[in-house]
């Protein structure tokens, strides 16, 4: 009688240590699975980065962004830029492949 | 002893001990599980981008924070396997960025200048500095530009007037449905930025005013440019021709007696005498019996001769503007009666107190706009406005909008493409824009050194690409000898360039469905046709279709293909049956 009394005890005990678990445990997952879903949106964003030249020494970058480019390198939303002012404009934006495949 | 241990194993403190080891187990694993979890969340919130670019012989080397969470630029991986810190970077010395803050925040940008080829960075939390990421540092693109920066040498329709006569003339000239002019009463010419080719730019031209004793035509009046890619050039010439003179005097009427200053003449002759400061401008009218005879316009001090008509005697008068500071007498008076053969000599004196005359007016860029689409007469709301008037040295305000879909009168699609933006006189507002929307561009530029005002015609051209026609027709028909035809029909810009036919039988009837591939849409379908070609108590047995489909070559906006389905009928009770066509 006494057993059984100790083990209807454990399996409550147990189970009430495993369904606290598993809530900690989501509670502490889901934190780290949006975060997840946020850099993977960033990512594909950043993949879509890129400049439009009006000419070579405007250029427009993504939500309305621009600016015009000069000798020096100069940003223009998250890309870097810079032109001759007459033929040759010369830009890196997130888009771009990395340099080490260049 | 094990009596000792069996009973904590097995009585009410045992188990007490199971559970409290139970729940510090899993206390320390949670515990572990959320450092781990939080490591790994912060990590994913660093959001750096390196990008680099050749410059100087050097490389440039940028890094922005693109996230919210702030993080530390710690190592650059250079090709190679060189790894160095950030600060053994060159400081570019830009005002956007910076080499000593390593410490990026929000849209904060690190900078230097290294001199081999950057490959990845690392960064590391400003808030947990063993939480680390690498990120690969993007390359370089380089654009080269060869579009318009048209001038007069490179003029696609170069216009010109040929004006040695300094007469009044205005052109107009007509492209994709609009209008444009020009006036002036000097020798010009102008760079006409047509948005297309083969285009067909029309042209009208006419004398406004005419030089004093003159009479001008402008030719020619009416012409019309084809332009086909190829630099072309529309001349205009004024030709100027004097007045008829009077005929010739009758002889001199018996002398008489004449003031002062008789001419013995037929006509009388008066001089003007103007004395003004040289700062001060004016304006004179001179009238003879109440008529418009001369303006004369200047400033300082001049004198002018007018000689009355021949044998005409009558009133002179004079009406003379100058600046409010200023005051006019009229000497001898402002009126006089003049007869023929005498010479009459009026001064007219401004005098100015005061306040000086204001310095002539600072020239202007007054600017107008117009926009079109390109094909014209799209249906399509635009917008293109811009500041009116810009000093020299001033530019921008230029905003467009243009619908990013647009339809034609037949209603077929239309996609934005670009802006093409020119000006006339060429070089106030040239741009090549790809939003359809933009607000306070950069453009128009009035020049600082602009000497004169200049009215400048800024024109934008919206060009659309065709996307689909407004509805796609496919059609089939099938007789009950299993002869069919394919039919399509829709606009001209997206042709067809194959077709296929899929048929089945079924019970007594065979029933087909053709498809055809239009070149930009894609493939349409039509619905099943059925035809019945077995008697009753037969059914159907389906061979195949002949042919099945093909290409259209040329593409063709409407046509038909024919096809043949084979079958043979069996009757249903197992007995033969009759054969079909094919």
């Amino acid at each position: 009688m006494r057993g059984r009394g100790i083990s209807s005890v454990l399996t409550a005990v147990i189970m009430a240590l495993a369904i606290i678990a598993t809530i900690a445990a989501v509670a502490v997952s889901w934190p780290m699975v949006k975060s997840g879903f946020d850099k993977n949106y960033w990512s594909g964003s950043m993949g879509l980065y890129n400049l439009r030249f009006a000419n070579s020494s405007y250029a427009y970058a993504q939500n309305g962004v621009s600016g015009s480019l000069s000798s020096n390198p100069s940003p223009i939303g998250y890309c870097i830029a810079y032109g001759d002012n007459s033929t040759n404009a010369t830009y890196a934006c997130p888009s771009n492949t990395p340099s080490y495949q260049g | 002893m094990s009596s000792v241990i069996e009973e904590i194993l097995t009585s009410s403190i045992g188990f007490i001990i199971a559970m409290v080891v139970l729940s510090v187990i899993i206390g320390v694993g949670l515990y572990g599980y959320w450092i781990y979890a939080n490591r790994v969340t912060l990590e994913n919130y660093l959001w750096p981008i390196a990008e680099v670019l050749p410059w100087k012989g050097n490389y440039f080397l940028a890094i922005v924070n693109t996230g919210n969470e702030p993080f530390y630029v710690k190592q650059i991986y250079l090709k190679g396997g060189t790894v160095i810190t950030s600060s053994q970077a060159i400081n570019p010395n830009l005002n956007w960025c910076s080499t000593s803050n390593t410490k990026l925040m929000h849209n904060e940008w690190w900078c230097g200048e290294v001199n081999k080829l950057p490959v990845a960075v690392r960064v590391c939390s400003a808030l947990d500095p063993s939480v680390c990421v690498v990120a690969p540092v993007h390359g370089w693109e380089t654009v080269t530009f060869n579009q318009a920066t048209f001038g007069i040498s490179n003029c696609p329709v170069l216009a010109s007037v040929n004006d040695p006569y300094s007469a009044g003339w205005q052109v107009t000239w007509t492209m994709t449905g609009s209008t444009y002019s020009i006036s002036k009463s000097v020798s010009y010419q102008w760079c006409i930025l047509p948005p297309y080719y083969p285009i067909t730019i029309n042209f009208q031209s006419t004398i406004t005013s005419n030089p004093s004793n003159y009479q001008c035509q402008i030719s020619p009046q009416s012409t019309q440019v084809n332009y086909n890619g190829t630099a072309a050039t529309q001349s205009f010439t004024v030709t100027c021709q004097q007045s008829q003179t009077p005929p010739p005097p009758p002889p001199p009427p018996p002398p008489s007696p004449s003031p002062p200053g008789g001419n013995n003449g037929g006509s009388a002759v008066v001089d003007t005498v103007i004395d003004a400061p040289s700062s001060v401008s004016w304006t004179v009218n001179l009238y003879f019996n109440s008529q418009l005879e001369q303006t004369y316009q200047g400033s300082g001090s001049q004198s002018y001769t007018w000689d009355a008509p021949y044998g005409a005697s009558g009133t002179v008068s004079y009406q003379a503007s100058a600046p409010n500071t200023c005051t006019v007498s009229y000497s001898p008076s402002q009126s006089f009666s003049i007869t023929p053969g005498n010479t009459y000599t009026e001064t007219i004196t401004i005098t100015c107190q005061g306040q000086q005359p204001p310095p002539p007016p600072t020239p202007e860029c007054y600017f107008s706009y117009s926009a079109a689409t390109v094909p014209p007469g799209l249906n399509a709301n635009l917008q293109f406005t811009g500041p009116s008037s810009l000093n020299p040295g001033q530019s921008g305000g230029l905003s467009g909008s243009a619908p990013q879909y647009a339809t034609d009168s037949q209603g077929d699609r239309y996609e934005f493409e670009k802006w093409v933006i020119g000006s006339n006189p060429n070089g106030y507002a040239d741009a090549i824009i790809y939003v359809n929307d933009f607000y306070n561009g950069w453009i128009p530029i009035c020049p600082s050194n602009l000497t004169s005002s200049v009215n400048v015609q800024v024109l934008g051209h919206v060009l659309y690409q065709f996307i689909g026609c407004v509805s796609y027709s496919v059609n089939v028909t099938l007789s009950s000898s299993g002869a069919g035809e394919v039919i399509w029909d829709w606009c001209p810009g997206d042709p067809a360039v194959s077709w296929s036919v899929n048929a089945y039988g079924q019970g007594e009837n065979i029933y087909a469905q053709g498809t055809v591939n239009a070149e930009l849409s894609g493939s349409h379908s039509s619905g099943y046709q059925w035809a019945t070609v077995c008697g009753t108590g037969q059914t159907v047995n389906y061979e195949g279709v002949s042919p099945s489909g093909g290409s259209i070559n040329p593409p063709q906006a409407s046509g038909s293909e024919s096809f043949q389905v084979q079958f043979t009928c069996q009757s249903t009770g197992g007995g033969g049956g009759g054969r079909g066509p094919g």
